[in-house]
């Protein structure tokens, strides 16, 4: 059989893999085909391992062959921002620091996971430095253009990632979230991304960037690829101090059933201000799809951004410290300027702003006490254009690489679990919405997420 | 604080961090710490009783 034109989704694959319709070793040559044939356009990738992803490949044919079940993402071809460690390959994280490290020894705990499932990886994919960035322009490894306008940025700093999924440069990709790196490309280039709880998923593997704020999760074309990944990714992990000692809670089995009477708020305040009409838009469309008419305020989200802020200079400046110190000029201006300026913080300011986290916490547990899922635009505008200083919002003239998080980074500072779903109007660029659930209930965001794509409200933007 | 004081305070912070700065550096690190001052306003505007734990809770 031929792969039809339109790249398919890990959850076809996976059934036509192990119903043999199609074998995992085609299906990754037309994958490294896709890759072959467009990343140049649009530098997705940084690493393309078609030996790797042959091997795999042939291994998930030979279990089809021997009667063993491949698993759940049988032949699934995906890539992975290049800060997570595969085996045999410096984890370069965007840098060129980082090449002077060895070779990572072992892949990270999520890559094995994804292994013993029978996806297939297939590469590393460009991001900002250190993934300390909105907008993937690497000063080594250069901009990753937006599949649906390459004139603009795919959004940062999991860029790579996002775009190649669009793209259909793989059916998946995973990804890492500590201001909004998963949904702000997510957002621009118009597909589904998955920032689990803080906690949830294990980060053992991958180069860390702010201790107290990483996240790590899915990128994909559907709600139901999302799940899949997710629930492939699922586990304790106790080599990462963060990761929650908690039982796997599969998102898939339930995610066709959408609960009743389910209390959907629009959040209002920061998350419209700082919102323009584009996105706006975006939010009353899926509102609208929910039948959701209330307004949720939640006190502080400035204050909560200002934190992220702070913490995120701090400690990444803290873990480069040795380097900034000793050859600064090797890193990307964008970021060694940051986080010089982060090394310099003040205690204060900082151990105040992991107050302020808390704080800011208990005042979303009081707003989940009348709503089980909130909404909000992921960015503040759609892609905007490669280079641009600066974007409005209401006639205010902000800057644009730190202000793109700013309606991420008051949520992941507090670890909500987050479905970025694409919104994509008839001549608009893509735009994402955040559908924003309590701690640990990632399954209920999806739900809500595939209940939206089954009835049309959301979809992947298509890619010419 | 007018620029002359923000480069004044960065000089000694990075004397205190033990943090060489380059002078090519300086102008984009003044840029960011500014920005960083205005953000760190925000978060000590707030607020908070005195059993606000910070949000990282160590368990040994």
């Amino acid at each position: 059989m031929s792969l039809p034109d339109a790249p398919m989704g890990a959850a076809a694959i996976a059934g036509a893999v192990r119903s043999r319709t199609v074998t995992a070793t085609r299906v990754a040559t037309d994958a490294l085909l896709r890759i072959e044939a467009r990343n140049e356009a649009l530098n997705t990738y940084t690493s393309v391992l078609a030996e790797r992803a042959l091997a795999e490949a042939h291994a998930v044919d030979a279990a089809m062959a021997d009667g063993t079940n491949p698993g759940a993402l049988a032949g699934v071809p995906y890539g992975v921002k290049s800060l997570f460690d595969v085996a045999g390959l410096c984890t370069r994280a965007g840098s060129i620091i980082n090449g002077d490290l060895p070779p990572a020894r072992q892949d990270a705990v999520l890559i094995r996971r994804m292994a013993r499932h029978g996806a297939v990886l297939l590469g590393t994919q460009t991001m900002d430095e250190y993934a300390y960035g909105f907008t993937t322009e690497n000063a080594h490894d250069g901009t990753t253009r937006n599949p649906h306008d390459a004139s603009r940025v795919a959004g940062g700093s999991s860029g790579g990632s996002a775009a190649s999924v669009a793209a259909g440069l793989g059916a998946v990709a995973l990804a890492s979230d500590t201001n909004g790196s998963i949904r702000v490309p997510a957002s621009f280039c118009g597909v589904f991304g998955l920032k689990p709880t803080y906690g949830r998923l294990p980060r053992t593997g991958a180069f860390p960037f702010v201790f107290d704020l990483d996240h790590v999760g899915p990128l994909a074309r559907t709600a139901e690829d999302l799940a899949l990944v997710y629930d492939a990714l699922q586990g304790a992990d106790a080599s990462d101090p963060a990761c929650a000692l908690r039982a796997v809670e599969p998102a898939l089995p339930p995610l066709a059933k959408f609960p009743s009477g389910l209390r959907v708020g629009v959040l209002d305040g920061w998350f419209r201000d700082k919102a323009n009409d584009d996105a706006r838009a975006a939010v009353g469309q899926v509102a609208d799809a929910l039948g959701a008419r209330a307004l949720a305020s939640l006190p502080g989200a400035e204050a909560a951004r200002a934190s992220a802020f702070l913490i995120t200079a701090a400690q990444g400046a803290n873990l480069h410290l040795a380097n900034l110190r000793a050859r600064a000029s090797d890193f990307d201006p964008a970021t060694r300027d940051r986080l010089l300026a982060g090394a310099l913080l003040p205690a204060a300011f900082v151990l105040q702003a992991q107050r302020v986290r808390r704080w800011f916490s208990e005042q979303a547990a009081e707003v989940f006490r009348s709503f089980d899922i909130l909404l909000a635009p992921a960015t503040p505008c759609t892609a905007t254009r490669i280079g641009q200083e600066t974007l409005a919002l209401d006639g205010v003239s902000y800057p644009v690489r730190p202000s793109l998080g700013l309606l991420t980074q008051p949520l992941s500072c507090i670890g909500l679990p987050i479905v970025c779903v694409p919104v994509c109007r008839a001549g608009a660029l893509p735009i994402g919405v955040q559908i924003i659930a309590p701690p640990w209930r990632e399954a209920l965001a999806l739900q809500v997420a595939a209940h939206l794509e089954r009835i049309g409200a959301v979809r992947a933007a298509s890619v010419a | 604080m007018s620029d002359e004081d923000l480069d004044l305070l960065i000089a000694g912070l990075a004397v205190a961090t033990g943090l060489p700065l380059d002078p090519a550096h300086r102008a984009g690190v003044a840029a960011n710490f500014g920005r960083l001052l205005a953000q760190a306003d925000l978060v000590m505007a707030v607020p908070l009783p005195p059993e606000t734990e910070p949000a990282p809770i160590f368990r040994p």
